[in-house]
């Protein structure tokens, strides 16, 4: 059991700890994994099985749900490899800041403008299409072994936040619309 | 002369005892028992050869309560002592119902544990033991059927039942006397039925549109398991309302205004439930309704006004629709097809604003009414250890964000809605005053951001911090949520070590103690009964040990127990097998916790070992591969 909550999530699941993560390979691992420690399977087992069941299921969960999320892992990756990650710093990156602006100005322009819903989906597509690009990029950077190149995928990391909240942002306002 | 018995190897395995499990759909305005028979999912009737229950409970001042169809009868001439729609109330504080309660034809008191308590001739009811009676009596159905006492349950709750009617739920049947296995989303249990009986791999939506709530699930179907990807709803939208929008309408038609006495808008809603059912195949319906001064109103209502009438309901469902679709990131092209549960779903607008909000034409195939408790009773077989399990497993989710208050009355969201169960998740909060010794916390539920706006599930106060500076103390809050969708929340200082125990009051459900009070008080069993409830209760929870223990030793005991640790055990369960004859339940539980006990290790290192090996297992079936 002890061994189980020591183990990093790459490691539970056997797979190298990397940033290009083979999805579906994870989805079978997972459900192999629930299959054998899911609380259904101890209904009739003894109290202390049936509590570990629990814990060791929501563990597998919690381990799936941040391997799976490209952001999540991303940010897991960063904290493994001993980068401190602060919300609360912003960046100094003036070109990013400015595009932040920029964005944030267009989803107002949108949420304002005479089809909102229209304007909004063609900048969720925008948006999409730069969390794609910055998966990517992010590939790239945790492979690489040069020196820069962890401060470089902290970089990206702060960027697809960035951009994933403004798209939850997005979708809040869409869901207000309907 | 010793009779030996003589069987060949692996033949135990077979004769394994059946175990005697059902499925209830306990629903807002009928419910249903379903149970597997010889590899068959069928729901179970009653005397009267009816697998419908009227969820309506009459009481009476000297006599046992009576449930069913003979209750719902009684309903228009007995109407304060009728009770329908208990499931609305379930989980429901004082001042939730107020808005719910002036549609309810009922009178209400508060209670000390926040709960509406209905008044009747037979004392002040709670929804909780409401409930329980209704379950009772399927039960009693069921064992009657089955030729046996019932070694558990599945029952199934709305998909967007919140903590504290869960809670409450389980209550009823703890109240009821009942072994629940598994408290069950009612989508899941119908895409289970579906989804079993078709094997369709994809996704699937279910919309379940019943009596009292609506719920849209979706989920993904593949390789045996069930993956629950989001679920929204509205547990306060169902039938009832196109009842009562209908009755509303009948009594501004009829020009019926003011106090309207109880009897007579129970048979209000009666003809407009009526005209509902009849529009669902005639194009227009004939209505008559007494009015105040006696004389009769009559009118027609055609199927196109009563659309008209009933479309911002409808509209109202697709909301969740909306919403479930985009948090499983999908589109309406994703999904392969869209189940309709629920009996309000045989309204044809209502299969026509699904269709065209899909693109695609709903399943109408199964039966509504049966699919949820058909697909309880599936799991329940499983569940109790009548098939090898390993076939069929069900992911499912949370369908509300929880969260507990901070600084301002805003909420923090400690664990987001649609979040795979069980889970686990814990936040570090500190103290805000120098000298701070004790917390209060505060657990909510909802996707709100304010504190005023959520439900409030539990309030508890952590004590015992030792005095520090203000922000030097780490208080970790745990909140943990188990398969059936309940929450438990702990609490504890990191600086000092002091764990403080706590025991959480539920805003509006019982604890253990008032659930014991209540059952004593109830006149769900007499005296003598609830001793013998209770002591079924315990039997079935020992053999049930018994049989996992047995099979632990058998597979695992060469290896993984010293000789010390083996006898020990044996000698336990040589004890709980002992006094299980005794039929004193104190005695019977305390040879239970002793085998518990000293089995404990031995579990652990079991479940190590298994997972270790079958994971390594599954690791070179890849590389093979």
């Amino acid at each position: 059991m002890e061994s189980f909550f020591s183990k990093d999530y790459f490691q539970l699941f056997n797979f190298p700890a990397v940033y290009d993560i083979d999805r579906d390979a994870l989805t079978q691992r997972y459900r192999d994994m629930q299959g054998l420690i899911h609380p259904d399977r101890f209904v009739n087992a003894t109290e202390k099985e049936r509590r570990m069941s629990v814990q060791l299921t929501a563990l597998i969960n919690e381990a799936y749900n941040v391997l799976k999320s490209p952001l999540a892992r991303a940010r897991y990756l960063l904290q493994q490899r001993g980068v401190d990650i602060d919300d609360s710093v912003t960046s100094k990156d003036i070109a990013f800041l400015t595009e932040q602006i920029e964005l944030r100005e267009r989803l107002e322009e949108a949420r304002q403008g005479s089809n909102p819903g229209r304007a909004l989906m063609k900048l969720a597509g925008e948006l999409q299409k730069r969390l794609m690009g910055l998966q990517l990029a992010l590939e790239d950077a945790f492979l690489d072994e040069s020196p820069d190149a962890l401060e470089k995928a902290h970089r990206l990391y702060d960027e697809m936040q960035f951009i994933s909240r403004l798209n939850d942002e997005l979708d809040e306002i869409e869901d207000a619309l309907n | 002369m010793v009779l030996f018995q003589i069987s060949e190897p692996g033949e135990t395995q077979l004769q394994r005892q059946h175990h005697l499990a059902v499925g209830i759909d306990l629903g807002t305005t009928n419910s249903l028992v379903a149970t597997v028979r010889d590899g068959h999912a069928e729901t179970l009737v009653n005397a009267h050869g009816d697998y419908h229950c009227p969820s309506v409970v009459r009481y009476f001042a000297d006599a046992p309560p009576v449930v069913g169809q003979e209750a719902k009868d009684a309903a228009y001439q007995d109407p304060l002592n009728t009770i329908a729609s208990a499931k609305r109330l379930l989980g429901r504080g004082v001042a939730d119902i107020e808005t719910t309660a002036n549609r309810l034809p009922y009178e209400f008191s508060s209670s000390d544990c926040g709960m509406p308590y209905i008044k009747t001739v037979a004392g002040n009811i709670s929804p909780v033991a409401v409930s329980a009676e209704i379950l009772k009596k399927l039960m009693e159905q069921a064992e009657a059927d089955l030729g046996g006492e019932l070694d558990g349950a599945v029952i199934t709750v709305p998909a967007y039942f919140d903590d504290a009617q869960r809670q409450a739920t389980k209550d009823a049947a703890r109240l009821a006397g009942l072994k629940v296995l598994r408290l069950l989303n009612e989508p899941t249990a119908a895409a289970v039925a579906y989804g079993l009986d078709s094997g369709s791999e994809g996704i699937h939506v279910v919309y379940d549109f019943g009596g009292g709530t609506f719920d849209v699930s979706i989920l993904r179907f593949s390789r045996g398991v069930f993956e629950v990807m989001a679920t929204a709803g509205d547990s306060s939208l169902g039938g009832d309302d196109v009842d009562r929008l209908l009755a509303e309408w009948l009594l501004a038609e009829a020009g019926l205004t003011g106090e309207i006495e109880h009897r007579h808008l129970r048979r209000i809603i009666g003809e407009a439930n009526r005209a509902k059912e009849a529009l669902t195949t005639a194009a227009s319906v004939q209505l008559s309704i007494e009015t105040q001064t006696g004389e009769v109103w009559q009118g027609v209502l055609t199927r196109a006004d009563f659309e008209a009438l009933i479309d911002p309901l409808i509209m109202r469902t697709l909301r969740p629709c909306r919403r479930a679709l985009r948090d499983a990131g999908l589109t309406t092209d994703d999904i392969q097809d869209v189940v309709m549960v629920g009996g309000s779903t045989r309204i044809p607008r209502v299969r026509e604003c699904v269709a065209e909000f899909f693109g695609r034409e709903p399943m109408v195939d199964i039966d509504p009414d049966k699919v949820v408790a058909v697909g309880a009773a599936i799991q329940a077989d499983i569940l109790v250890g009548n098939k090898p399990g390993d076939e069929m497993l069900l992911l499912d989710v949370i369908p509300l964000s929880l969260g507990i208050e901070t600084m301002g009355g805003l909420v923090e969201k400690l664990v987001p809605r649609n979040t795979t169960i069980p889970v686990v998740r814990a936040q570090e909060f500190t103290t805000f005053k120098d000298g701070q010794t004790a917390m209060s916390i505060h657990v909510l539920q909802g996707e709100r951001e304010l504190v005023a706006d959520s439900r409030s599930l539990a309030r508890f106060e952590l004590r015992g911090i030792p005095p520090m500076n203000a922000g030097a103390a780490r208080i970790r809050v745990t909140f943990q949520v188990d398969a059936d969708g309940l929450l438990s929340v702990s609490a504890r200082e990191l600086t000092s070590g002091v764990e403080s125990s706590i025991e959480i009051k539920p805003s509006y459900g019982l604890t253990d103690s008032e659930v014991e009070k209540m059952l004593a008080d109830s006149l769900l069993y007499a005296a003598e009964d609830v001793k013998k409830r209770r002591l079924h209760e315990q039997l079935v929870d020992s053999a049930r040990l018994i049989e996992a223990v047995e099979a632990a030793l058998k597979m695992d005991a060469d290896g993984m127990l010293t000789n010390k640790e083996c006898v020990t055990i044996k000698a336990a369960l040589t004890t709980l097998k002992d006094k299980i004859q005794s039929e004193d339940i104190a005695l019977i539980k305390a040879a239970h916790d002793k085998l518990e006990r000293v089995t404990s290790d031995f579990a652990a290192r079991r479940m190590n070992v298994h997972i270790n090996e079958a994971l390594s297992g599954k690791l070179l079936d890849q590389i093979i591969d």
